[in-house]
């Protein structure tokens, strides 16, 4: 079996020895955190093969670990330990995106072979994804998801992430293009969708929360807001990554930017969503009065 | 609306409220930024540890930036606002370190040009 790199979170110190003690032994890769808010950390700067982690721990425990380790990189696998449960907490965790669970007292053999299954698919058994992708001629896909939905949640660029393990992308690309559609579907909602002018971004209560916060939340929590779907089109094609962005209000507005001129004086605490979307596509522009924002990015 | 519930608006929507760990050295505030500043959770974690530092009267607060690796608009309209409280106070806002995707969108946006990097 290739030499796995694993994560472990528990906030039990006996139990990351004894485990520490296993993956020594078996001579893999690995890092011990003691918490939930250490396991986020640390995959955030290091890629691991797998990581595991305890449900039950203080702070931030396992199913928040899960949820934000599936909403950054849906295809990490994540096996889940814990304490013989409920059914509902299992059908929870498979939900959430759980890889596997495990009950404790850990069985290593049992550790083993859950890690054994998951690394054939690392390693091996998307090799024939990669090789295809370099020879896909044309993809699409098409999305209407109500704002409401899709302010809740990060919306991932599958055929992103397909084409970065294809090697036409490299992994600083692929934040670049999540983060650039990221920030389009941003302005879809917030000033498509939900109608927030920027400038309310400067207005403070007494509590010091501005009132673009205040009012994005209450809308988001208004159907009549809410319900408005927000259009996501990808398309791929002769290597041509092309994303558009439509909502059903007055759009991605231009005086959002922020000129240069305005950053040697006092800058605004807002407008730089299309700064970051420019810097990193290769075409920007709009479509149906600014309601419809188009970036494309050449991968070769 | 309770002060409870009013309190907690923002931890509402994602069920748990975010904390970053603040220091006093010296003159100096640190903020430890633990996450990416990329959401609602982990902007009012950066307001309530910037008002923390600000209300015990330091006029020089450092946001260290190691633990982040995403930040979009709506982070750095957060790290704008204290910017702009500090200096409207004289202060100032730094950073450290500043490196990988993030010193790229700094640069991109020249924001390195505003926000001095601490060595």
């Amino acid at each position: 079996m290739a030499k796995p790199s694993i994560l472990l979170a528990d906030d039990d110190r006996g139990t990351l020895e004894l485990y520490g003690a296993f993956f020594e032994k078996a001579g893999w890769s690995y890092e011990l955190v003691p918490d939930g808010q250490s396991a986020l950390e640390a995959a955030r700067q290091r890629d691991f093969d797998v990581i595991l982690t305890d449900l039950y721990m203080p702070g931030v425990d396992g199913f928040h670990v899960l949820r934000e380790l599936k909403s950054a990189k849906p295809q990490q696998p994540v096996i889940v330990v814990t304490v013989a449960g409920s059914v509902e907490e299992v059908i929870r965790t498979l939900r959430d995106g759980a890889t596997d669970i495990l009950v404790k007292p850990v069985d290593f053999n049992q550790l083993k072979e859950a890690v054994a299954r998951l690394l054939p698919n690392l390693k091996t058994n998307d090799a024939p994804e990669k090789l295809i992708y370099r020879y896909v001629q044309s993809t699409h896909s098409l999305f209407e998801i109500p704002s409401g939905v899709l302010a809740q949640h990060k919306f991932q660029l599958g055929v992103v992430d397909r084409l970065t393990r294809a090697g036409l992308v490299d992994r600083n690309m692929q934040l670049r293009l999540q983060l650039a559609l990221q920030e389009a579907i941003t302005n879809a909602i917030e000033h498509g969708a939900l109608e927030l002018p920027s400038s309310w971004k400067d207005e403070f209560d007494n509590e010091g929360v501005d009132k673009f916060s205040r009012m994005r939340a209450e809308r988001l929590k208004d159907p009549k807001y809410a319900d408005r779907k927000i259009r996501i089109h990808v398309s791929f094609e002769h290597y041509r990554l092309r994303i558009s962005v439509r909502d059903p209000g007055p759009g991605f507005l231009l005086k959002d930017h922020a000129p240069e001129e305005q950053l040697t004086g006092d800058p605004q605490s807002y407008g730089r969503g299309l700064a970051i979307i420019a810097g990193t596509m290769d075409e920007v522009r709009y479509q149906h009065r600014g309601a419809e924002l188009i970036m494309v990015k050449y991968l070769i | 609306m309770s002060a409870a519930v009013k309190g907690s608006l923002f931890c509402l929507e994602t069920g748990i409220a975010m904390e970053f760990p603040t220091e006093i050295i010296g003159e100096k505030g640190y903020i430890k930024i633990n996450a990416d500043l990329d959401s609602e959770q982990s902007g009012e974690a950066l307001r309530k540890a910037f008002n923390q530092v600000y209300d015990q009267g330091k006029r020089t607060i450092v946001l260290d930036l190691s633990g982040v690796q995403i930040i979009n608009s709506y982070g750095i309209g957060k790290v704008l606002m204290c910017y702009k409280r500090l200096k409207a106070d004289n202060g100032t806002l730094m950073v450290k370190p500043l490196g990988g995707f993030v010193k790229e969108t700094f640069e991109l946006l020249m924001l390195d040009k505003i926000l001095p990097v601490e060595q």
